[in-house]
């Protein structure tokens, strides 16, 4: 009776005799969300199917230090520790970071000795910071300064570059960030209300007629791709909606009450890495015998950074952050300073509850990083597959707009509409291939952090000249084509730039990681070329309407 | 499809979707800390976690009532409900 009365109240006609009304409505909602988050969705996803690759795989191939050499030998590391421990302040060894050359943080082999008051000559956390090479360990860098600074102007490149725009489109954080958390949330509204109205989930799971009309094809495709990536589609718009607003809106909201509203005091609660009570009683800290250890406990798995805190202490804590092996998510190993072995623990600490559980997933289910190269694949697939839901969904939505007796939508606001959607989504794509070929260029005439002021006005100005073409009366065919073509040409060209400029490439094979991406780009890039002349030869792409 | 047929109060749905529903969805986070029978842990991520799904939940919800003062209503009773919950307990001086 009571939840009659609610359900009344509530006033949804929902169930299994879900009313036609309903079903116009979540129609209509779909299509407004959809045609408003479109282009950003198809940005932000673009991105980040491009992103799942950035880390490891592509950084490798983007620094020729990481090629030679992924491996440093943990007598080696130690040794280099010990070495530049002496050679820093006492204070600059309260933490010390060493960042392994893996592929997921520098390109160099780091160490990072911090000291969390500052120093004489700052009242901020500072580092002095060393680098170093990763096959011939000679020092490549050195950095005194506040910590923050050091990590925002770390040296990046092309992958990596791509990987950031997708997390907070280089707007900057918070907006950036928010951003992208809220078009994690309208997917989800999108992929929810979209499994609503197409309530013949078998049906359309196997229905497309390619011999058909583009019009018809194109609407096929978007159910199709819509209903098979429904459950990918729903992960990646809950898990990037957490990822996004989680440091922004989520954590402040929740350390209100339990922290009254200290933000800092809800993270040290939940930080993995409490500060140890220094003895003063010396006892070497056995980074070597740690790494072992960690190396033979989880063979399969990458040692990404290394955190010792109270070095060479009788109290020395060291920390490992490992990604893959059998672990799902990334995982925290625990040691005492003398190498024995504390306990293995989430990256978030030792928080128990099934809460914290499912927010470690969060982060490999969001990057597709929890199974190897083949799922990583799979996850670009799937990332590729809900770019193209909006880019579809907007044609279809225009299409139908140019139809009936009297259209809303003229053929040349039609052409508009079309030159726009290929300005911006075409460009943006023809801005983040573009960057391959320059980070050969790149790696070939400019040296380390000097890099880092290319990319964002060589990514910004191809995409903006793009979309400023699209201004232009031309027929939109011949710039689809156009754009097309360019991408593919931008992708072929990085092998044969990389035989002529690069350390690694097909002809030497001095990385297999290297000559594989090439080839991969050059498969891509011709296939873009073909499909873009395809268009010419048989004019069987049409991207017309029927005009009434 | 006419949507003007398809919805009353368009104008006021949208901004009960777009404005309120975010809030509700916030204003939430830190009120449900206060009554969840759980460990301090699972107290605050919980409600983290059911952010989207109680945004997405709400945001649907304000097309799909019948009434627009209905989504209204729930709304501003979640509202004033867990602003109250949180008020209460920091005046207590819990956590």
């Amino acid at each position: 009776m009571c939840i009659t009365w609610f359900i009344e109240f509530l006033g949804v006609n929902a169930g299994a005799g879900m009313k036609s009304i309903t079903l116009k409505k979540l129609f209509l909602l779909h299509s407004w969300v959809g045609i408003i988050t479109a282009v950003l969705l198809f940005i932000v996803a673009f991105s980040g199917a491009l992103a799942v690759l950035s880390r490891p795989e592509l950084k490798i191939w983007a620094n020729p230090e990481l090629q030679s050499s992924q491996h440093v030998a943990s007598a080696q590391i130690n040794r280099l520790v010990n070495e530049y421990h002496k050679k820093v302040p006492s204070e600059f060894g309260e933490n010390i970071h060493v960042f392994l050359p893996s592929g997921h943080n520098f390109h160099l082999l780091t160490l990072v000795f911090e000291s969390h008051h500052g120093d004489e000559n700052y009242d901020q956390e500072v580092a002095r910071v060393f680098q170093f090479h990763p096959d011939t360990l000679a020092l490549e860098n050195t950095y005194y300064g506040p910590s923050k600074e050091f990590y925002a102007n770390k040296k990046t490149d092309a992958p990596t570059y791509i990987g950031e725009f997708h997390a907070d489109l280089h707007l900057g954080r918070p907006i950036g960030l928010i951003l992208t958390g809220f078009l994690g949330l309208t997917l989800l509204v999108s992929a929810v209300t979209g499994l609503f109205i197409h309530r013949k989930l078998i049906k359309e799971l196997f229905t497309f007629r390619r011999d058909k009309e583009l019009d018809i094809a194109v609407s096929d495709a978007h159910k199709v791709i819509g209903i098979w990536g429904s459950v990918f589609n729903i992960v990646i718009g809950f898990t990037g909606s957490f990822l996004g607003l989680a440091t922004i809106i989520l954590l402040p909201a929740a350390a209100f009450v339990s922290f009254g509203g200290d933000q800092d005091k809800l993270i040290e609660t939940f930080t993995a890495i409490p500060e140890p009570v220094v003895s003063h009683i010396k006892q070497p800290t056995k980074i070597d015998t740690i790494l072992e250890h960690a190396h033979s406990r989880y063979p399969e798995a990458i040692i990404r950074d290394v955190t010792i805190m109270a070095h060479n202490d009788a109290n020395a804590q060291v920390y490992l952050r490992l990604l893959g092996g059998e672990a799902v998510a990334s995982q925290l190993l625990h040691y005492q300073g003398n190498g024995e072995f504390v306990q293995s623990m989430s990256s978030f600490g030792d928080i128990s509850g099934v809460s914290i559980k499912v927010i470690e997933l969060m982060f490999p289910l969001h990057f597709g990083n929890f199974a190897g190269v083949f799922v990583k694949l799979l996850w670009v697939l799937l990332g590729l597959s809900t770019a193209l839901l909006p880019i579809s969904g907007m044609m279809m939505w225009l299409t139908k707009r140019t139809r009936g007796s009297s259209p809303s939508l003229s053929m040349q606001a039609y052409a508009r509409w079309n030159r726009f959607i290929i300005g911006s989504c075409g460009g943006l794509v023809l801005a983040s291939f573009v960057l391959f070929p320059v980070q050969v260029l790149l790696n070939y005439s400019v040296v380390g952090v000097a890099q880092n002021s290319f990319f964002g006005p060589v990514f910004f100005y191809t995409w903006l000249a793009w979309l400023l073409l699209s201004v232009l009366p031309i027929g939109y065919k011949n710039y689809f084509k156009l754009t097309l073509l360019l991408c593919g040409a931008s992708l072929a060209l990085v092998l044969p730039l990389n035989i002529l400029l690069g350390v690694s490439n097909v002809i030497n094979l001095n990385s297999s990681l290297v000559a594989v991406v090439d080839i991969s780009f050059m498969v891509v890039g011709i296939v873009c070329m073909f499909v873009a002349l395809k268009i010419k030869n048989t004019q069987k792409l049409k991207i017309e309407v029927q005009p009434a | 499809m006419n949507n003007k047929k398809t919805f009353t109060a368009t104008r006021r749905r949208h901004l009960i979707a777009c404005v309120l529903a975010l809030v509700t969805a916030v204003i939430m986070i830190p009120g449900m800390t206060t009554y969840l029978p759980f460990q301090m842990n699972e107290q605050i991520l919980l409600p983290i976690l059911l952010f989207p799904i109680i945004w997405t939940a709400l945001f649907i919800y304000a097309y799909l009532a019948q009434k627009v003062w209905q989504p209204f209503v729930v709304m501003i009773a979640l509202c004033v409900l867990h602003g109250l919950l949180s008020f209460w307990a920091l005046t207590q001086g819990q956590g």
